[in-house]
């Protein structure tokens, strides 16, 4: 398969090696969309590299924003405002339901579930548009800012955004029944592209396909950053590490951002949204990690002159996790191929930056 | 099975109105950047604000000219907000799309004093010709879509190097609500099965070669519709060692959706667009690097 493939897809090089349906060996060739972003953010003052932050991977605009703005914060030694610090809590988790949302409608659906797919749509479509209403933006752009945010969320705006989310989590359960109780879906799930927990410990799988595959590592809990020092998520792990158990890594932690959500919004503290950030002395450097909704993404910056960096380095959990892909096909045939690449669904502009 | 019967019954109709012709802006969108040419003094803060610089002055002695690119704009309010006059606001309206890439530029010209403010707009802001076809209605498209296509558009998607965000919301447009499928409109894997290649940027050099063979493999007639301000313009990732730029500098575009990244109903306004460009004895298009021969 030639970079442009099948569907509304990133472009990658998929090269396999079959006997027949089984899958013997799958070689990836990757970076067709290297965007020199790094370098490009040497070009940007730092007020304005948050929203090529936000490009690094749509899908993960706020993970990825976040991790700049924290990697900022760090560097200058400045903690972001005490309302924002729990207000990105909320929005972290915002993108990470959506995601996982439409993630377990397109499992659904590569296993021929079409109506399950339809109703996962449908939620995340819900998702995108409680974005909007919290934010101005349907993929959670634009409010993040190096010290805290732009604009505070107040509010009478998040009251009924939580409201929507109560009735969100009730039609997610639902789904989650709708395919638990499918047993021809459960069936093609199961055993399904297979990553034993040694592999991902050996290989150093990071974040939802870490934990389907034993592995106990979650930033938010391990290496807490604003308000997760104060709310501690629950870390769903399993050892079987086929299609399945990645799904319902998904579908545990989805039910677990809602409750995180709920705890912070009921700690949102009033007061400015944003604190200064002081100037930077060229030179420092700062690393930050943040749980985005696939794994653990890294910045790295050097500050340098005139108030740009002077290098920075940024780490999608993609990069990790696509050795797993190669693994887990392995002995696979290859019809069940999209099924598995979705159960991790790895991010390429994230990979290839 | 009864279960799955259930949940449909108990879901009901979610399938949202005609979403062609019929926006209704959701009250805490961010909206589009609007500029009040006639009133505005100095597009200074506004143009520094701007991430992307899509708000440009160019100061020449006593006169300057401003240039708004709504292909380069992302949305994000930084110029309304860094702008203290209320010349520069949001409104909560679409940018529609483009049939030419210069319709998506407003420039104008000013005098101004020795304290660079503006003090009469002496020319433009022009704007060479309004998409006014973007008025048509779901029916129309529907009408279109049957006429010239034998009731069934087949769009293939090609990422020539997006961040993915464009794909989120192109994804959208298949989710039941948008439900694109109702106007004859289908994605399809196969760019030889495509009438439109519905392309998001920038072109990267890695997929230039990609996006060429791509646009070859697709039969004549075909429509390209360059999806947002990176796929316009290049957008946030401007032109780099690895960037190649925009879509039309690789293959000819037909329509230009604006947007970082466009709405689902800015899709559903190019895409219709585009096929009106379809029509019979269209003469074919040749890539860039063609044309100059």
């Amino acid at each position: 398969m030639k970079p442009v493939h099948a569907g509304i897809i990133e472009p990658g090089h998929f090269h396999f090696a079959v006997a027949g349906e089984p899958v013997i060996y799958l070689q990836l060739r990757l970076f067709y969309t290297h965007k020199g972003v790094e370098k490009r953010f040497e070009t940007v003052p730092l007020n304005h590299g948050i929203f090529l932050a936000e490009s690094v991977s749509g899908d993960t605009s706020f993970g990825h924003g976040l991790a700049y703005c924290l990697a900022l914060e760090r560097a200058a030694g400045v903690e972001a405002a005490a309302h924002a610090r729990l207000a990105r809590v909320i929005l972290l988790e915002l993108e990470r339901i959506y995601n996982h949302t439409a993630d377990i409608g397109a499992i659904a659906t590569d296993v021929g579930f079409v109506i399950a797919n339809s109703h996962a749509t449908r939620l995340r479509e819900q998702m995108l548009r409680l974005n909007e209403e919290l934010t101005g933006s349907r993929l959670l752009r634009g409010l993040l800012q190096p010290g805290g945010l732009r604009r505070p969320i107040e509010a009478q705006r998040l009251a009924p955004v939580l409201e929507k989310l109560d009735s969100f989590g009730r039609e997610f359960r639902g789904l989650l029944d709708l395919i638990e109780n499918s047993d021809s879906t459960r069936d093609r799930l199961e055993t399904t592209g297979t990553l034993p927990p040694a592999k991902a410990r050996d290989l150093g799988i990071a974040g939802v396909a870490g934990r389907a595959s034993g592995q106990h590592l979650d930033v938010r809990r391990d290496h807490p950053f604003d308000g997760y020092r104060q709310f501690q998520p629950r870390v769903p792990v399993f050892s079987e590490g086929d299609v399945l158990h990645r799904m319902r890594v998904r579908a545990e932690e989805v039910l677990d951002s809602l409750a995180l959500i709920r705890a912070a919004a009921a700690e949102l503290p009033e007061g400015p949204a944003e604190s200064p950030l002081p100037e930077i002395a060229p030179g420092t450097t700062a690393l930050s990690a943040v749980e985005g909704w696939r794994g653990e993404i890294l910045h790295w910056i050097r500050m340098g002159e005139n108030g740009r960096l002077d290098r920075c380095r940024i780490k999608d959990p993609s990069l990790n996790n696509w050795p797993a892909l190669v693994e887990a096909i392995q002995g696979n045939i290859i019809p069940d191929f999209p099924v598995i690449n979705k159960s991790f669904n790895l991010s390429y502009s994230g990979t290839d930056r | 099975m009864l279960n799955i019967l259930c949940k449909s019954l108990g879901t009901g109709l979610v399938t949202i109105g005609d979403p062609i012709g019929s926006f209704n802006p959701p009250p805490a969108w961010r909206g589009t950047p609007r500029f009040d040419f006639a009133s505005w003094r100095d597009a200074c803060p506004a143009a520094a604000a701007c991430p992307i610089g899509a708000v440009a002055v160019l100061d020449s002695g006593a006169s300057r000219q401003v240039k708004v690119d709504y292909g380069l704009c992302i949305f994000c309010g930084e110029c309304a907000e860094a702008c203290p006059e209320p010349a520069v606001r949001m409104e909560r309206e679409l940018e529609p799309p483009a049939l030419c890439r210069q319709d998506l530029i407003l420039s104008a010209k000013y005098e101004i004093d020795s304290e660079g403010m503006q003090t009469r707009l002496a020319e433009g802001p022009v704007r060479a010709a309004s998409p006014g076809s973007v008025e048509r209605t779901g029916a129309a498209v529907r009408h279109a879509v049957h006429k010239i296509l034998g009731r069934s558009l087949a769009i293939r998607e090609v990422d020539a190097g997006s961040c993915n965000g464009c794909e989120v919301e192109i994804h959208a447009l298949n989710n039941p609500l948008y439900d694109l499928e109702r106007y004859g409109i289908h994605f399809v894997a196969s760019p030889r099965h495509a009438d439109m290649l519905l392309v998001t940027g920038p072109v990267t050099r890695n997929l230039e070669l990609a996006l060429l063979k791509t646009w070859r493999a697709t039969p004549d007639p075909k429509v390209v519709v360059a999806v947002g301000a990176c796929g316009i313009s290049g957008g946030i990732f401007g032109r780099n060692y690895a960037v190649r730029g925009a879509v039309d500098e690789v293959v000819p575009v037909d329509v230009y959706v604006p947007g970082c990244p466009p709405r689902p109903e800015s899709l559903l306004y190019g895409i219709p667009l585009a096929v009106g460009r379809l029509a019979p004895g269209r003469e074919a298009l040749r890539p860039a690097g063609e044309r100059e021969k």
